[in-house]
């Protein structure tokens, strides 16, 4: 081949290589941008009201604290303070204990 | 001036180049719209840790070609959505539209373009960011080793080898033309 062709052809390539596409950049482009980084600084805010949703697992948990409390509070009234009732008593308790201490824990966690 | 106003500006600054980039590196117009924002906002998000060691310019090639690269990476995936410019030859002739003496001449030209962007599709990705940017953004060997953080030497084996490619396709093509 020679050198000429040669020296043809990579003038071809360089200027086809130089010649930038024409684009079509729309009107509104920038704005489009500005208002998906508006849309994307407001996120975190949502994620912010997404953690103020209802937590079903903490009211079922005071629930479950309610209804520990208040069966121990009719158990020492009404029930004898014999073997096996007094052991359910202390269970009870203790599962009291165990939930309050968790709730605590989980509410400063939160704050 | 604010912060949004002052990005606003460097949107509007920037936009023609990362289309012509965007366009070029992923060979179709086909949602460069899309790209192009999702380039800017990949740049409005880094400019916290950008330190400005690097020109933003040079930063926002590299977002570019890391966005591109995405693309192609995602077409790979979903080869059906896969168009190459010579499937678009009318998209290709709107996209040329530098007036030419004669009709036979710009036939010409529009042909050859077609084929070097059809043959840059065939080169791997950093050839083709090599060559876009040196050929068609005119930047620096120094430049393109920041954006693509490689070094010179390697940039400048990239583009050597990137053209030997096209160089040799061309003359495929020349020869397939004569017969």
């Amino acid at each position: 081949m020679s050198t000429q062709h040669e020296h043809d052809i990579d003038r071809l390539l360089t200027s086809a290589l130089e010649q930038a596409p024409t684009v079509a950049v729309p009107s509104d482009f920038a704005l489009k941008v500005m208002t998906q980084i508006a849309q994307e600084q407001r996120r975190p805010a949502l994620h912010g009201a997404r953690a103020l949703a209802p937590r079903y697992g903490r009211f079922a948990a005071y629930t479950a604290l309610c209804v520990t409390a208040v069966s121990l509070l009719i158990l020492s009234l009404c029930i004898r303070p014999t073997g096996s009732w007094y052991v359910s008593q202390l269970v009870l308790t203790a599962q009291l204990a165990c939930m309050a201490i968790w709730i605590g824990v989980a509410f400063w966690r939160s704050q | 001036m604010n912060d949004q106003t002052t990005f606003e500006q460097v949107v509007l600054k920037h936009q023609d180049m990362v289309f012509r980039m965007l366009v070029r590196l992923t060979g179709t117009r086909e949602h460069v719209d899309d790209l192009a924002q999702e380039v800017f906002l990949r740049l409005y998000r880094a400019l916290p840790s950008f330190r400005g060691d690097a020109l933003l310019t040079t930063y926002l090639h590299r977002i570019v070609i890391n966005v591109a690269q995405d693309e192609w990476k995602r077409r790979k995936k979903d080869q059906s959505r896969n168009t190459s410019l010579s499937d678009e030859v009318s998209a290709w002739e709107q996209r040329l539209q530098h007036p030419s003496p004669n009709a036979e001449q710009d036939l010409q030209t529009r042909e050859l373009q077609c084929k070097v962007e059809e043959a840059m599709m065939r080169l791997s990705g950093v050839e083709r960011s090599v060559l876009v940017l040196y050929h068609q953004e005119e930047r620096s060997y120094q430049q393109i080793a920041e954006s693509l953080n490689l070094p010179i030497g390697t940039v400048r084996t990239h583009l050597h080898r990137g053209r030997g490619k096209l160089r040799a396709q061309l003359e495929r093509w020349k020869r397939g033309g004569a017969r």
